[in-house]
């Protein structure tokens, strides 16, 4: 029994493909435009083409579908719950009503709305971690925010904190792993009882782990003080990153695929 | 009674392309008041041996019975099982969290639902044998010396009274007085009747107090029996590149030289031997 499996959020898979040898500012800024593109749009044929869109990069990146659709689990809750939520609390036209709750038109309309928006969002969000290394992903941010650095933005400072971020979530996570082990053979009963007496029973788990994150934090520190590490200034990279007509051309796609979208989705609504 | 492991078997992420076994095929038995070393190199499947005496892991394939008990992901007497065998993981001291030695060492007596004026006796009693002074008590756990931590820790787990102990690298970062408290600890234990499982990369450790070793490689026992024959079959064949005691290739030397010594690892024994065969 290893108690925490089955995180797939934030995690890189690596295939040769063409989604994967994209630039990551491009993947980026990609995402960023589907993004906006998913929220721009509201008849239910754009949601079906962007569905298309999202099945096309999962074919292109050679990665199973069933992988891309994964990355939506550790959220379906949030997106389960935001739906009902819009479903009861949208005032508008009745359709169905018991005691105190009623149902409209409206409420159904943006239920299903907002569930799908927020489904495609985390779905082409899933698809650039899944595609893009962290290194890669922290190297575009940085690469992306170099224009305001020079207004004295901590751009480099912010791409490796996320770094470094990233890189220590598995190690946290054998940690959190082994303390949880640790405490259960001393007799912690950590999955019975209400939520409170849960959260009580984590107690002895997030302590030991809060003074082993400090202790590990200071430890790199010291590290990277002994190497020299003194920030972005002057620092060169293994792998600089190359921009290519590939590069252009998807970017370019994207930009028209989400213009076109927007454009069809305006003149069908009317 | 007594734990018996019967050709364990443990897969790591099973159906994927990080699958691996860590154990394959490992049975031992450990009788109270019995002492068995599990020795191996990191990623030898120790760790993950120990795990599946207290119910933490559940085998893939095979089988462990704790006194009787099966220890297995449906049953209902996994917490029995549990507080039978007390499990020190390694550096146990990262496991501390509570605001004073005192209520640290109770945790695990009061989740086992011993009765509250049993308590004080028990961490009392538990401190006293891993040789903390009763001061110590109302101190905060974070304050202490690395050592005295895993005291405490070690302590916390002696005063719920498992009957088996299970330890994982207990001196990893020991000082040499450390080593030898803990070595004496664990012999007392075993004289009152409790059965010691000791995981170690210390070949030396480990055939210096064992009644019987059990050696890993890969997750698969290469030797398993009493020490002087793990020695033996030790220096017949690499045994996944254990280090030998230093007595004994000192030993080796000596016979290599033709003398006629008895390959040992105690001091005493060896000492006697050299004497003996130089008055010759």
């Amino acid at each position: 029994m290893k108690f925490l499996n089955h995180l797939t959020l934030g995690q890189y898979v690596p295939a040769d493909s063409v989604v994967h040898s994209l630039d990551p500012r491009v993947k980026i800024t990609g995402t960023i435009l589907l993004l906006a593109g998913v929220f721009l749009v509201g008849h239910p044929v754009s949601f079906l083409l962007w569905g298309a869109v999202c099945l096309l990069l999962a074919a292109g990146s050679r990665l199973p579908f069933g992988m891309v659709l994964g990355t939506v689990r550790p959220v379906i809750l949030l997106i389960v719950f935001t739906s009902v939520i819009h479903l009861f609390f949208t005032a508008g036209e009745p359709v169905f009503s018991w005691k105190i709750v009623t149902v409209t038109r409206e409420g159904i309309d943006m239920a299903l709305r907002m569930g799908l928006r927020l489904f495609l969002l985390v779905l082409f969000a899933g698809m650039l971690t899944l595609t893009t290394s962290p290194t890669e992903l922290s190297d575009g941010i940085e690469k992306l925010c170099s224009p305001v650095a020079r207004l004295g933005f901590p751009a480099h400072e912010l791409a490796m904190m996320m770094t470094i971020a990233l890189r220590f979530i598995p190690t946290l996570l054998d940690e959190t792993d082994r303390i949880m082990k640790a405490q259960i053979a001393r007799g912690a009963d950590l999955d019975r009882g209400g939520l409170l007496k849960r959260l009580r029973a984590f107690i002895p788990v997030l302590v030991p782990l809060f003074v082993i994150v400090f202790q590990r934090a200071d430890d790199l520190a010291t590290a990277m003080e002994a190497r020299n590490y003194r920030g972005g200034a002057g620092r060169t990279r293994m792998r600089p990153l190359r921009w290519s007509l590939k590069d252009s051309l998807a970017l370019a796609t994207v930009m028209l695929l989400v213009a076109l979208c927007v454009w069809l989705d305006r003149s069908w609504m009317v | 009674m007594s734990i018996e492991v019967n050709q364990l078997t443990h897969i790591y992420h099973p159906g994927t392309p990080l699958e691996t076994k860590a154990v394959d095929g490992v049975s031992v038995t450990v009788d109270r008041g019995e002492w068995v070393s599990v020795v191996g190199h990191t990623g030898s499947g120790k760790s993950t041996l120990a795990q599946h005496l207290n119910g933490l892991l559940f085998p893939d394939s095979g089988s462990v019975f704790v006194d009787g008990l099966q220890v297995h992901p449906k049953s209902r007497h996994i917490r029995q099982v549990r507080q039978k065998v007390g499990l020190v993981f390694q550096y146990p001291e990262q496991q501390l969290f509570e605001e004073t030695v005192y209520r640290e060492i109770a945790f695990g007596p009061r989740n086992w639902g011993l009765e509250e004026n049993e308590v004080p006796l028990r961490v009392r009693r538990a401190m006293e044998m891993v040789g903390l002074e009763s001061d110590l008590e109302t101190a905060s756990p974070f304050r202490l010396s690395g050592g005295q931590k895993r005291r405490v820790a070690i302590a916390s787990v002696l005063a719920f009274r498992p009957a088996y102990l299970v330890l994982d690298e207990p001196t990893a970062g020991l000082d040499s007085f450390g080593r030898k408290d803990l070595k004496k600890l664990l012999k007392d234990l075993q004289a009152d009747g409790l059965g010691i499982i000791l995981i170690t990369h210390d070949l030396e450790l480990a055939l210096e107090v064992s009644d019987s070793l059990l050696v890993l490689k890969n997750g698969r026992q290469i030797i398993r029996g009493e020490p002087r024959l793990v020695m033996e079959e030790a220096i017949d064949r690499n045994l996944g590149g254990l280090v030998l005691p230093a007595m004994v290739r000192f030993m080796m030397k000596l016979r290599e030289l033709g003398h006629d010594v008895p390959l040992t690892w105690d001091p005493a024994e060896a000492a006697e031997a050299i004497q003996l065969e130089s008055s010759r």
